[in-house]
């Protein structure tokens, strides 16, 4: 048993942060100044998570966590052989759905704020778009959980608890 | 040390290496940037009838979050940096000071006169005849002599055997740890 502190309180405060405002958005205000104004703190929230991404060290920097197509393929090998192969920070299936995840955000965010814009006034398509968008999210954010509790009984560490603390307790 | 970083001290280091200014450094600069951001809220929010809302307000407080999150990250790190500093410095002078006690206590063992432990110290660290009877202002006559004497109360023939007695107690405390 060893702990390993592997998400900083950046990632953390930005993960749950994300959660709240997707959630809120998306189930309680769906539309008006509420929506609206959660909408561009998230849109804050991300930007300062990107630049994180870039200057931090440890497993919060992007370079870090890429899931190359030789990294990819090993995991899942791993998996269809049973053999638990254990990731500090995120494994590389996950990090795909890292990136995916992220890259949605951002279209959802830039593409609600296009919607407020006179530019879009008027016109229903740039709303259509946000709306694909957060559905596509929606999905995601699904087959994020699924992935998290599968890969916490695989690998018999509790990912969401490390997501609360920070640490995860490596067997 | 320029004497703008003496408020640092507060975080208890006695030395100042690099990393430790690069990091008070970076920690200076996101606090400022923190700050600012925040007294910005602020004073959209009460001086310029700011409504909380909209596109400008939204976005400051997403940053500002997690800026105070980068914040909280950085102290945090600093923190731990400082604390492992201090233990690896003392760990040294620990090891340092070992070294020294055994030297004395060995040197104490071969009842070695107060003469005798200079030119032993000396011979230790790798000097010869010559540059010890000019540090000791004595002649090299003596000097060898003196050597002599020491290497007879150590039970070794010559220099190379009092070295690898020291050598030895060194890789001994090395494999103890």
């Amino acid at each position: 048993m060893t702990d390993v502190r592997v998400w900083d309180p950046v990632v953390r405060i930005f993960h749950w942060g994300t959660v709240f405002i997707v959630f809120t958005n998306f189930f309680l205000f769906d539309e008006g100044k509420v929506h609206e104004f959660l909408g561009y703190v998230l849109a804050g929230l991300l930007a300062v998570r990107l630049l994180w991404g870039f200057v931090s060290t440890g497993y919060a920097r992007f370079a870090n966590f890429l899931p190359t197509s030789a990294r990819l393929r090993q995991h899942l090998t791993d998996i269809k052989q049973g053999a638990v192969s254990v990731e500090i920070g995120h494994n590389p299936v996950g990090a795909l759905m890292i990136f995916n995840l992220l890259g949605t955000l951002i279209l959802v965010c830039v593409t609600g704020h296009l919607a407020t814009t006179d530019r879009f006034w008027g016109t229903e398509w740039m709303e259509e778009i946000h709306e694909f968008f957060s559905a596509w999210l929606m999905i995601s954010v699904f087959l994020h959980v699924g992935g998290v509790l599968l890969e916490s009984f695989r690998s018999g560490i509790n990912l969401i608890h490390a997501m609360f603390n920070g640490i995860k307790r490596m067997p | 040390m320029s004497s703008w970083f003496k408020p640092m001290r507060f975080l208890s280091f006695d030395t100042e290496p690099r990393e430790i200014r690069i990091l008070s450094a970076g920690l200076v600069l996101s606090g400022v940037c923190t700050a600012f951001f925040t007294l910005d809220i602020v004073s959209d929010l009460f001086f310029d009838g700011y409504i909380p809302g909209g596109f400008h307000l939204g976005i400051e407080v997403g940053v500002v979050v997690l800026s105070l999150a980068v914040l909280v990250f950085h102290i945090r790190e600093m923190r731990r940096f400082f604390r492992r500093h201090r233990r690896v410095v003392d760990q040294v002078r620990v090891a340092s000071g070992e070294f020294a006690e055994v030297i004395n206590a060995l040197f104490d063992q071969w009842q070695l006169t107060p003469a005798e432990r200079d030119v032993a110290i000396l011979l230790i660290k790798g000097l010869g005849f010559g540059a010890i009877a000019e540090a000791r202002s004595s002649r090299e006559g003596t000097v060898k002599a003196q050597s002599n004497a020491i290497y007879r109360k150590a039970g070794v023939t010559g220099r190379h055997e009092l070295l690898a007695l020291f050598l030895d107690e060194l890789l001994q405390d090395a494999q103890s740890e």
